[in-house]
């Protein structure tokens, strides 16, 4: 009970963004970065030397940051562990790179002066080849505790995309017109690019795989045709799946989410403070999947305790009964610092030892 | 008659993109970023200009989102939690309403708009609808808010109007977004009046991200010019029996998608929609904001406007 895991991104230390730009690091870079190594328990000697010297690889850096984060989370405590998803620009833009028929176009707005790049579907999607198995290799020669894969599904790809391929608008069946395009489009996805990603993970020995899915609930009438797609990914596949959807009213899911193949929610709770309204679901639609429950936010710099995590766990194990429950942090810790997230893993470890203690 | 408009923020530039990330990572400051901005301005506005607009909008790039420049220069009103916007991948600020004093407003709108740069050319400005404005908002609509804001946006209506601006548009998605449970009709509308009174120039009030049926009644009971439409979230064929004794907005382009629609068919749209419903006129136009577009993407589907506009006459 209250085993503990990171939903996915980790924060991208300015050392390691510079030595990827190939940017001078300042002496104070390299202090930090001999500070942090030290702490998480991996030497940072070598690719040190190597940057200085300016022969360091991109492969090198990169398995450096993998390195990094896995003894970075183990350090922390978790039980579950992956590489923080350091060779990945972030869960979109990373995919659509490896998917033929998904062209990237230029920046468009998020909000204030943030942006992201947006892909257009132009063809039916192909895999150009499995983009994940190079990491889990890496994290399972490396880490010491159980691994678990995050993995961008099929439903928020297509709908983070645009749709030029599918897409046919008659004003005279707009609706019928877009939905088909979209259910096309996603399970074009599930099918040729999300489906053999896991099933070469699992191959090469993939236990344990998160499928994330934060546009899972955009648009309600589609959350059957999320679930769907979610089935035909996973179908016959001999692995753990956990879905991680965030900042999302979960009272959309139900009941079509009881369909769903999958063992794990990781859901979003701290963000809203609002506990019972999404344990209440599980109760009410008798769903006895396992709960990842988040218990640290990851929009705030302000720590919660040790003893508010311990708080949160053991007021879901008595509201549930007899559920099985994970420590989480709501979602990926990427936007915090390095030293921020780090206290909130710890906290959500030791407060995940305290609620065990005490039932 | 046949025009066409944008309804929105328009897209930033890469070089605007890459600007405002250097300003945010203190490599240049205000005053380097300010002519970048005004030069994507300037570009959106010929835009408009070359494809036969009759209204021009600056492009809203002092813009951070549709309520932004309230929660800057409104006494009573900040910027809190991101919040996402709908169902799009894309967030603003909620604004955080409290002990608003409409009758001590003093009009400050008209420094987030390039009215210089809009100098030669017949003006529209494009401002938060007045029920999306409440219910979004940190305190959720009441009576005495959206009054409140009514009032407030009476105060920048009449200034704008002083200042040359012609055509006034209230975006309004809550309207019409997933079947809300909308308050009395009649509180809106009232609030609505409120602003009637303050100019005599066009008044725009445009629904989008959901379907406009269920209340398009109600719309066309507002004291407003044009009633929008958003055709990719309304059906045609659930309101082309309505008749539409308004101006209509017609929401033809999409701008949630980087499909380039084709002209004609957009051509039968609007046959249709004059056969059937005969609206006073129409005004083409984008469904939404065509900031979800890449810049060069938005450029193209202004140009299908210009050409829709064109092979309706509308010259």
């Amino acid at each position: 009970m209250f085993e503990t895991y990171e939903i996915g991104s980790l924060p991208k230390p300015r050392w390691i963004v510079k030595a990827l730009r190939r940017e001078k690091l300042s002496e104070e870079d390299f202090k930090k970065m001999r500070e942090w190594s030290n702490r998480v328990g991996v030497s940072s000697e070598e690719i040190e030397r190597k940057i200085r010297e300016g022969t360091a690889k991109r492969k090198e850096i990169r398995d450096f940051a993998a390195l990094f984060n896995i003894r970075y989370m183990e350090s922390a405590g978790l039980d579950y562990v992956y590489d923080g998803e350091a060779r990945r620009i972030e869960m979109y833009e990373y995919p659509v790179k490896y998917i033929e028929g998904i062209e990237l176009l230029d920046w468009v707005r998020s909000f204030d002066n943030k942006y992201y790049r947006k892909g257009v579907c132009m063809d039916k999607p192909r895999l150009k080849r499995p983009y994940h198995v190079e990491e889990f290799l890496f994290v399972k020669e490396h880490a010491r505790r159980g691994i678990k894969v995050p993995v961008t599904g099929p439903y928020t790809l297509a709908d983070w995309s645009f749709n030029e391929y599918y897409y046919h608008p008659d004003f005279f069946n707009i609706r019928e017109s877009r939905y088909r395009a979209k259910e096309e489009f996603v399970f074009d996805l599930a099918r040729e690019i999300i489906r053999p990603n896991i099933i070469a993970l699992v191959n090469a020995g993939a236990r344990w795989i998160q499928i994330d899915e934060p546009a899972a609930t955009t648009h309600p009438e589609e959350v059957p045709l999320f679930v769907e797609a979610f089935n035909e990914v996973v179908k016959g596949i001999d692995a753990k799946f956990s879905v991680h959807i965030c900042y999302s009213d979960y009272s959309l899911l139900y009941p079509h989410i009881l369909d769903m193949k999958v063992d794990h929610y990781a859901f979003e709770y701290a963000n809203s403070g609002n506990y019972d309204r999404t344990l209440s679901l599980f109760k009410e639609y008798g769903d006895k999947k396992e709960i990842g429950l988040g218990v640290v936010d990851v929009h705030r710099d302000e720590l919660e305790s040790p003893e508010l995590v311990k708080e949160r766990l053991l007021h879901a194990y008595h509201f549930l009964e007899d559920y099985i429950i994970y420590a989480n942090p709501d979602c990926g810790l990427r936007t915090r610092t390095l030293e921020v997230a780090y206290e909130k893993l710890k906290s959500v470890v030791k407060g995940a030892q305290m609620a065990r203690e005490e039932i | 008659m046949v025009d066409a408009q944008v309804t929105g923020i328009f897209p930033r530039s890469s070089r605007l993109v890459k600007a405002t990330r250097d300003y945010d990572r203190n490599v240049i400051g205000w005053n380097t970023l300010i002519p970048i901005i005004r030069e994507d301005s300037c570009e959106t506005i010929e835009i408009q200009r070359s494809n036969g607009f009759k209204y021009i909008n600056d492009g809203m790039y002092l813009w951070q989102d549709i309520f932004r420049p309230f929660t800057e220069g409104v006494k009573g009103i900040t910027a809190g939690a991101l919040t996402r916007w709908f169902d799009n991948n894309t967030f603003y600020r909620k604004p955080v309403i409290e002990n608003l004093e409409p009758e001590n407003h003093d009009a400050f709108l008209h420094r987030y708009i390039f009215l210089d740069l809009l100098e030669d050319y017949e003006k529209k400005v494009i401002l938060p609808g007045l029920y999306t404005f409440a219910s979004l908002s940190s305190q959720g609509y009441s009576r005495d808010l959206i009054f409140d804001l009514a009032g407030i946006m009476a105060v920048e209506l009449r200034d704008l109007e002083r200042r040359g601006v012609e055509v006034f548009q209230f975006n309004e998605p809550s309207l019409v977004y997933r079947n809300p449970k909308l308050p009395e009709m009649d509180e809106i509308r009232e609030a609505y009046e409120i602003v009637r009174r303050s100019t005599g120039n066009t008044i725009i009030l445009h629904t989008y991200f959901g379907d406009a049926s269920p209340i398009i009644e109600d719309l066309l009971d507002m004291p407003v010019d044009y009633i929008g439409i958003d055709f990719y979230a309304t059906e045609f064929m659930e309101i082309k029996d309505v008749s539409f004794h308004k101006g209509l907005l017609c929401g033809c382009v999409d701008s949630r998608n980087s499909y380039i629609e084709e002209p004609e068919k957009i051509v039968e749209l609007v046959n249709r929609i004059e056969e059937s419903m005969a609206p006073r006129d129409i005004i083409l136009a984008p469904n939404c904001d065509l900031e979800f577009l890449t810049k060069d993407i938005a450029k193209k589907k202004v140009e299908i406007l210009g050409k829709v506009k064109r092979l309706l006459g509308g010259d």
